[in-house]
């Protein structure tokens, strides 16, 4: 019998090996075999890498060196430590954020739990009211609440006036307490919408194991439900105090007329000053980018292991938990929050658009379209209408061109140092709107490319914002479609670009339109990254906006946030519907 | 005949995990291989090198006479002339059957009309007529398997891979599905490379199985060579049951070997030559069908006859298994439907010497 081996097996001649030439040469001809990808690959990368990190160590270096001795040090540092109006903010901002965070679990928990656990009514208004109020930036939520609560003519203090007969105003939202309860408000959603998803995804075995043996409604809630879901909790807190390092508008309106600052409104100033300070500007914004940063990291490497949650699409809805009375009492607490965050400031700024005066009686008379008629009529606005709609479209094309290519490029291949474009894209993450337009200021004002006063660099700084959002969720998207589905393409003799031309671009198009869809809402109100690099002639909605409050042009003012309110909730609304949930909504 | 297709000294790794040694082959024109393995075995691995989508560590893949992978060169998988009907089908969502299968024919640049005719054409070998409107979410799985088909040889391709193409169906239709794979490979005429974890896949489809575990070649040849003359342990027991014993060598002569064994003294006589006439332990494998059972003695007995006590009797309609003890070990052995021996039973148990297969040690 012989061996069946025998006849069979190759008798092709080992290889033999390669030069170092012939290897080079191999690789070569390998990526230009596929040049389309390679070239749209290579400009990508390169130009992302050179927006973002170009002006990363424009700020380092301004901030470490010292241009009048010439030399490296860390002066600029010991003077922000050491001169309290500095500090100052820096410590504002930490007090801000501990408040914050402390009101935001206070507001959020409360409702994640009544909409999630109980049998409280409406639960799905609630949930789509949250929506509402997160969509609703806390720029704009505060100045509803200028019109609300403005010391003097404050609706609601003109309310009280009239019920208790006082002489003054008891609220006044120009103070430290009016900037927690304003960004409370408003950034609570955070820790609601990683609560509830978390809430959703538990397994529900979890608490029947608990109830089964015994373990009464309540104690099941606080032994079982609460720990379980405290990873989810303390991410978005993470979130939360971020949000606090990082907001800008919100605070400039509510903290300039006492001077209340924190570090971003302290970069901002020091930028503006008279002359302007740019080093220490850069050297106040490295701490905001530093301790965001720190938080991105705590939550990636320690919440990130510590989720519980790992059950997806369970088999059985969890029983609701019967809260008798309490459902009411659940119910009205959610309703009174949703409505204080949209309903009161949507009215204010309605009313202060539509009458003539501020501060005039409410009376048929004194009622008329003439904010509207002006802002329509007037150039300025108009141009800064034009300026912001094509900006913000502008840069939701490229960063959704971006981070999609990159997300393409880290999810399918094993190019060497795809992990580096996939941290650079999250980068700007902690680069709050202030220090980016720091940086971008310093990097591109004079020196090779001059874009200082021109909207091309509105056009960077936005794109660049938009990044970690459309990375995050284009990286997303395309796991969810399946490798084959683009292999068998190729395999039938389709290139790169007709593959992503006709196979993946028409599979992911609606979740790519769907965060194109809130980037621009995102980048159409922007207040931050503008305020850093606007320019004589380069108006944009939000500077407008600062402008109006500045001048207390209270009619103009609720007409155009009244404006920019209903853009934003009309494109939330958009693409919400495009993918069935907000992108945000995880 | 020319060959289709070389793999030679393919190795291939993710990070530290080597899950290809060094693996050479080679494909002939029309030829149907298959790569039968367990699953983590290397064999989807070595498809997608095949095709183009993972670049091997080492080694070089030839198609038709011309390189198109190597360490340091690839050939983008477009470029490859070839076809692939995927595990998970790939089905576009987006396009119909029509589009989809038509999507090979465009990029040919072919013409409205060709490509109509071709594409009705291969909707038809694979008996989709009239289906060509629907979308994948349509389709029952064997239709969309179907489609996947008929897209991958509308281009009519030198060379088919398909990886596992079978394996997400229920199993009457599995065997029927591969009835029709095995048809159409031999009407077309073109070279398959088939991937699959299932034996008797294998064996029908299969003009020539190269078998695998964990990124080695362990055997190849025709499904008889393999199932007839498995030649080690993992080979024997993966593909068909086997029994497997292990002795001491204490002779040879023309072409046998004599081993002893813990139930006594045994004659092997097949495939003697994959033992090195050194070793001194050797393992060997019978399969169940193959041994003989008597309720009583035969007169005058002869080579590898031991009395056994049948333990258990399940009946399986086409056929009946038995296992039997053997001086404390136990023995499958398959019989036709029509044996009758009760469980408890005592019987002689021959293992014809033919029928004692020698393995490599693993």
């Amino acid at each position: 019998m012989q061996n069946p081996l025998a006849d069979t097996r190759s008798t092709a001649p080992r290889a033999v090996a390669p030069t170092l030439s012939t290897k080079v040469m191999g690789t070569l001809r390998t990526w230009a075999n596929e040049w389309p990808r390679t070239l749209v690959f290579l400009v990508i990368s390169l130009t992302l890498a050179f927006f973002i990190l170009y002006p990363l160590g424009i700020l380092v270096h301004r901030s470490l060196y010292n241009f009048e001795t010439q030399v490296w040090s860390l002066d600029n540092y010991v003077r922000f430590f050491t001169q309290p109006e500095l500090f100052g903010g820096f410590l504002t901002t930490f007090k801000l954020a501990g408040f914050v965070s402390v009101f935001s679990l206070m507001i959020a928990l409360p409702m994640a739990w009544g909409v999630a656990r109980t049998d409280m009514p409406y639960k799905s208004m609630i949930r789509a009211l949250v929506v509402l109020t997160f969509a609703t930036p806390s720029f704009l939520g505060a100045i509803g609440w200028i019109v609300l609560a403005g010391p003097n003519a404050g609706f609601l203090n003109e309310i009280f006036k009239w019920i208790f007969g006082l002489e003054q105003g008891p609220l006044n939202i120009f103070s430290f307490e009016g900037m927690v309860f304003v960004l409370s408000l408003y950034v609570y959603p955070f820790v609601f919408f990683t609560t509830v998803s978390a809430l959703d995804n538990m397994d529900p075995g979890l608490e029947d194991a608990g109830r089964i043996l015994g373990a009464g409604n309540l104690r099941v809630t606080w032994t079982i439900t609460l720990p379980v879901v405290m990873p989810a909790i303390l991410s978005g807190m993470v979130l939360v105090i971020l949000e606090c390092f990082v907001v800008f508008g919100a605070i400039a309106v509510l903290g300039s007329p006492r001077f209340i600052y924190t570090l971003s409104t302290t970069v901002h100033a020091l930028f503006i000053a008279e002359p302007p300070q740019f080093n220490m500007a850069a050297t106040a914004a490295t701490p905001i980018v530093a301790v965001t940063a720190c938080l991105l990291l705590f939550q990636r490497l320690y919440l990130g292991k510590r989720k519980f949650i790992t059950v997806k699409g369970q088999a059985s809805a969890p029983q609701p938990v019967n809260v008798g009375a309490w459902r009411y009492a659940l119910f009205g607490f959610a309703f009174c929050v949703v409505a204080t965050g949209i309903f009161l400031p949507w009215v204010a700024l309605l009313q202060a658009s539509l009458i003539k005066v501020w501060g005039l009686p409410i009376t048929w008379e004194n009622v008329s379209l003439v904010h509207y008629q002006s802002l329509f009529s007037s150039e300025l606005i108009g141009r800064a209408f034009r300026n912001s709609f094509m900006l913000a479209f502008g840069a939701a094309v490229l960063a959704v061109l971006f981070t999609f290519t990159i997300a393409w490029i880290v999810e399918r291949t094993n190019t060497p140092g795809k992990e580096g474009l996939a941290m650079l894209a999250m980068l700007p993450l902690s680069f709050p709107g202030v220090a980016l337009g720091t940086a971008l200021v310093l990097a591109f004002a004079g020196g090779p490319i001059p874009l200082y006063g021109t909207l091309w660099l509105f056009l960077i700084a936005y794109t660049i914002k938009g990044t970690p959002f459309g990375f995050m969720f284009a990286r997303s998207a395309l796991k969810q479609i399946h490798e084959e589905l683009e292999q068998s393409s190729r395999a039938l003799g389709a290139g790169w670009i007709r593959t992503m031309k006709e196979v993946t671009i028409p599979l992911v198009k609606k979740g790519l339109l769907s965060v194109g869809t809130i980037l621009f809402a995102q980048k159409f109100r922007d207040a931050q990254t503008s305020i850093m690099l606007y320019a004589g002639g380069l108006e944009v909605v939000s500077i407008l906006i600062l402008d109006f409050v500045e001048e207390s042009e209270m009619g103009l003012l609720g007409a155009m946030t009244f404006l920019v309110l209903c853009v934003n909730f009309t494109l939330i609304m958009v693409s919400r519907k495009l993918v069935g949930k907000a992108a945000f909504e995880v | 005949m020319a060959t289709a297709l070389s793999i030679q000294n393919v190795t291939k790794s993710f990070g530290d995990l080597t899950v290809l040694h060094d693996l050479s082959f080679d494909v002939e024109e029309g030829e149907a291989v298959v790569l039968l393995g367990p699953s983590g075995c290397g064999k989807t691995t070595l498809l997608k090198l095949i095709a183009g989508f993972l670049q091997p560590n080492a080694g070089r893949i030839i198609v038709a006479g011309k390189e198109v992978s190597s360490s340091y060169e690839m050939t983008p998988p477009d470029q490859r002339k070839m076809s692939m009907v995927f595990q998970s089908y790939a089905i576009w969502p987006h396009k119909n059957v029509f589009q989809n299968v038509a999507y090979g024919l465009e990029i040919k640049k072919m013409s409205r009309d060709e490509i109509e005719r071709r594409v009705m054409k291969a909707l038809s070998v694979v008996q989709l007529d009239g289906l060509e409107k629907r979308y994948s979410t349509e389709l029952s799985g064997g239709q969309q398997q179907r489609v996947a088909l008929a897209r991958a040889i509308v281009v009519e391709p030198a060379l088919l891979l398909l990886d596992e193409p079978l394996s997400n169906l229920d199993a009457n239709l599995r065997v029927e599905m591969r009835e029709e794979l095995k048809e159409v490979h031999d009407r077309l005429g073109i070279s398959f490379v088939y991937v699959t974890h299932d034996q008797s896949e294998a064996m029908v489809l299969g003009d020539r199985i190269l078998l695998m575990n964990k990124g080695l070649l362990v055997q190849e040849g025709k499904p008889e060579a393999l199932y007839e003359r498995p030649v080690s342990k993992f080979a024997a027991q993966f593909i068909g049951s086997s029994n497997v014993f292990s002795g001491k060598t204490t002779g040879k002569r023309n072409g046998s070997i004599q081993v002893q064994t813990s139930f006594g003294n045994m004659t092997l006589g097949q495939q003697t030559d994959v033992i090195s006439p050194s070793a001194s332990e050797v393992d060997f494998c019978v399969r169940p069908e193959w041994i003989e059972m008597y309720k009583e003695k035969p007169a005058g007995g002869g080579t590898n006859f031991f009395d056994a006590k049948v333990t258990k009797r399940v009946y399986y309609g086409r056929h009946i298994h038995y296992i039997a003890d053997l001086g404390g070990i136990n023995i499958d052995i398959e019989t036709p439907f029509d044996v009758k021996i009760p469980e408890g039973a005592n019987v002689t148990l021959s293992f014809p010497p033919e029928c004692c297969v020698c393995l490599r040690p693993d």
